[in-house]
């Protein structure tokens, strides 16, 4: 059974359609990306995941049920927009949080204690938020998210504003809670972090859904078009070579070269190998990050 | 429901430990001590040392005055004499330069008026003498009963007669009460009890307006800054609307409610101090024993239902707004409705059987001022207090509702502050799961 299951859901503002035919599910121990420029009807749909306002059309099943009040000690939330109390203590309100999501007082302190520890923050316990950094400030709210053990979890930007050393630490946890069986429901600007941690996304783009699927498929769907060779020595003349529309110099005789359906791969690398050493050589299938840029960006231009 | 409780302890906790509140108390301790304590320290100061005024030794007056001002020493007159140096300018000098020096206060010179037996009196000082002052009545009243005395010695009256003439008339107005029935057994109001009842009303009209002004600005900008740093987006999602509006309203009213607490333990400290208690309570007929229970469960019944009437008011608006910033703005239409209803029944303390306060006492918004006013100083019909009850809570239970479907919209849209027409597309749009 799914854990949070949308079909069909059509919002709307007035005249504005905010998200318009939004279909996805998440299961158990899978992480969802829900992907899409600014203002293309995430945060909606993520608040409808919340069942903090009802769709216009369609239906949302949290288990396999309708909304009811119970569910909200399921939902943990990291919202885009950071959102603490500013003067209160960081224990103090940790405790609040779990507490309104059903925890009792004592259960939430000992998790509080250890989640800090986890994220080597114990010291944080008796300041207020306003005196931690803005990556510490980061943390605490990911802990207000996790603390009382969600089932479905929906993490809205969760690593921006952090350092690299932290985004690991954070994608860590991410990867250890989802292996615990919680669905994921995880919306990001960075690719990368999408490749190494959905299994399945959905692209939006002005509130319709254009790219739908598991992140192999997906990829697998777009034609491949990029080599990308290391050599010893310069290459001379590649963009000679038939079918090859665009060559990319980079540091260390590296070249990425863009092709289309003319090209002769094995052809190029004949043709690199005539010149010198060859140290590397990849045909290079699409990221995730050239695809959201082609499918979002595509009707900008 | 069950977040409800955490809600309140949260918001009580939280607004406890806030400097501010601290702050407050402690500011209003002072007031409140000084306050109670300064009339008495007054007096004590001013009764020691009796006022200094000369006199030039001519007839027998001034003499007469003297003995008169030592018998009565509650006046605090002292007359000091001088012999008369033979010249009226000289006289002056003298005493000018006495005053100058602070020997005296002033002087009083005598000037005979043939067609009367008592001459006039020129108090000479280097104060401004306001016509009508406390001290000028004093001289005025002393001086009168000194020329009473002179004339009814002339007519040989007994001591007996004299001090029948000197007692002045009492009037003793008596208010016909449905109130006191229960208490005090009689079915009128003494004097005593219609100065206490003033006093009371006097003292509610202030705690009512200043505790709904000071809670309700605060639950405003709680809400607003819950908005602001977006801790609404993690709230809403675990706590009920309902919950988290009502749950603030009521930890925010149990912070007024001890505020106000802590002040009447520290009044009541005050005053019980013996010489507080003899010179505040004795002289305004005030004795706490006399204040009918069911007054008091009339006064607790309308600061509640006040109080929570208009803290939904400044619950909704407070959602409404994305800034602490534009709050001032809307909270502006409450807090006039808050002015006419205080000021109103600051009028009512004169006139509490007009027209104006009868209307009054029916409308919802006022009615917390105005209903307990009449309830209190007049003997409204028990059906007129029926009735404006009936509409208070009606008006509560409606604005409740309203305020819970204002609220669960405001608190999710940002940017500037919304239209009602906005608002009201809104609400269509978030309706309720």
């Amino acid at each position: 059974m799914n854990a949070l299951e949308m079909t069909g859901i059509v919002k709307r503002y007035g005249e504005f359609t905010a998200v318009d035919q939004l279909n996805l599910s998440v299961r158990p121990g899978e992480i969802y990306g829900l992907l899409g420029g600014n203002g293309a009807g995430k945060t909606t749909s993520m608040r409808m995941a919340l069942g903090i306002f009802a769709p216009d059309e369609g239906k949302i099943l949290w288990e396999g049920q309708g909304y009811h009040q119970s569910l909200t000690r399921k939902f943990g939330y990291l919202p885009e927009e950071r959102g603490l109390y500013a003067k209160v203590r960081v224990g103090e309100q940790l405790v609040y949080l779990a507490k309104l999501r059903g925890m009792a007082t004592k259960d939430a302190e000992k998790a509080v204690r250890s989640w800090l520890a986890r994220f080597e923050v114990e010291h944080y316990l008796e300041k207020r938020v306003e005196e931690l950094s803005k990556g510490n400030q980061q943390k605490i709210q990911f802990i207000a998210a996790v603390l009382h053990k969600p089932s479905i979890l929906i993490l809205d930007e969760a690593f921006s504003g952090l350092d690299p050393v932290n985004v690991e630490l954070l994608k860590g946890v991410v990867k250890t809670i989802r292996d615990e069986g919680v669905a994921i429901l995880f919306s990001t600007h960075r690719m990368d972090h999408v490749e190494e941690l959905c299994q399945q996304v959905t692209i939006l783009k002005r509130s319709k859904t254009i790219v739908s699927g598991t992140v192999r498929g997906i990829k697998e769907s777009y034609p491949k078009d990029k080599i990308m060779v290391q050599t010893v020595d310069t290459l001379d003349d590649l963009a000679t070579l038939p079918g090859i529309t665009h060559v990319d110099i980079m540091e260390d005789h590296r070249y990425q070269l863009t092709f289309d359906e003319r090209a002769n791969p094995r052809a190029i690398l004949q043709h690199a190998l005539s010149q010198t050493e060859v140290m590397h050589f990849q045909v290079m299938e699409p990221t995730m990050n050239e695809i959201f840029i082609k499918v979002v960006g595509e009707e900008h231009a | 429901m069950r977040n409800l409780g955490t809600v309140i302890a949260f918001t009580y906790r939280n607004r406890l430990r806030s400097r501010p509140f601290i702050v407050t108390l402690v500011i209003l301790a002072i007031l409140i001590t000084v306050g109670i304590n300064l009339p008495y320290l007054i007096s004590k100061m001013s009764s020691n040392t009796a006022v200094k005024i000369g006199m030039i030794e001519t007839g027998n007056l001034p003499k007469i005055m003297q003995s008169y001002y030592r018998e009565q020493p509650s006046f605090g007159i002292q007359i000091v004499l001088y012999h008369d140096l033979g010249s009226v300018r000289a006289d002056e000098k003298k005493l000018n330069a006495l005053v100058q020096q602070g020997t005296l206060q002033g002087y009083l010179e005598l000037q005979s008026i043939s067609s009367q037996s008592f001459p006039n009196v020129i108090y000479k000082s280097n104060q401004s003498l306001v016509h009508g002052s406390e001290f000028a009545s004093t001289l005025q009243g002393s001086l009168q009963a000194v020329k009473t005395g002179l004339i009814v010695k002339k007519l040989g009256l007994t001591s007996a007669q004299l001090q029948d003439l000197n007692t002045p008339v009492n009037v003793t107005p008596i208010k016909i009460s449905a109130l006191s029935n229960g208490s005090s057994g009689s079915a009128t109001q003494t004097q005593s009890q219609l100065v206490m009842m003033t006093v009371l009303e006097y003292v509610f009209l202030f705690l009512l307006f200043f505790a709904i002004t000071m809670s309700g600005t605060l639950i405003a900008s709680e809400i607003t800054s819950e908005k602001s740093s977006r801790v609404m987006e993690i709230l809403i999602t675990s706590v009920s609307p309902l919950e988290q509006m009502f749950g603030k309203i009521i930890g925010m009213g149990l912070i007024g409610l001890t505020q106000v607490f802590i002040v009447i333990v520290i009044g009541v400290l005050n005053l019980s101090l013996p010489e507080n208690h003899q010179f505040l309570l004795s002289q305004f007929h005030i004795s706490l024993q006399e204040l009918p229970l069911n007054l008091i469960l009339y006064l607790l019944f309308f600061y509640l239902t006040g109080y929570f009437l208009y803290a939904t008011l400044f619950a909704t608006v407070g959602s409404m707004v994305s800034r602490v910033e534009d709050l001032g703005q809307v909270q502006m239409p409450i807090t006039f409705l808050l002015m006419i209803g205080f000021y109103v029944g600051i009028f009512g303390l004169q006139a509490p059987s007009s027209t104006l306060q009868t209307v009054m006492s029916f409308i919802p918004f006022f009615s917390p001022f105005i209903m307990f006013l009449r309830i209190g100083l007049t003997n409204p019909p028990v059906w007129q207090i029926a009735i404006s009850i009936a509409l208070l809570l009606a008006t509560i239970i409606f604005i409740g509702w309203l305020s819970a479907q204002i609220y669960r919209t405001g608190v999710l849209m940002y940017g500037k502050r919304p239209s009602i027409k906005e608002l009201r597309r809104a609400m269509r749009s978030m309706k309720a799961r």
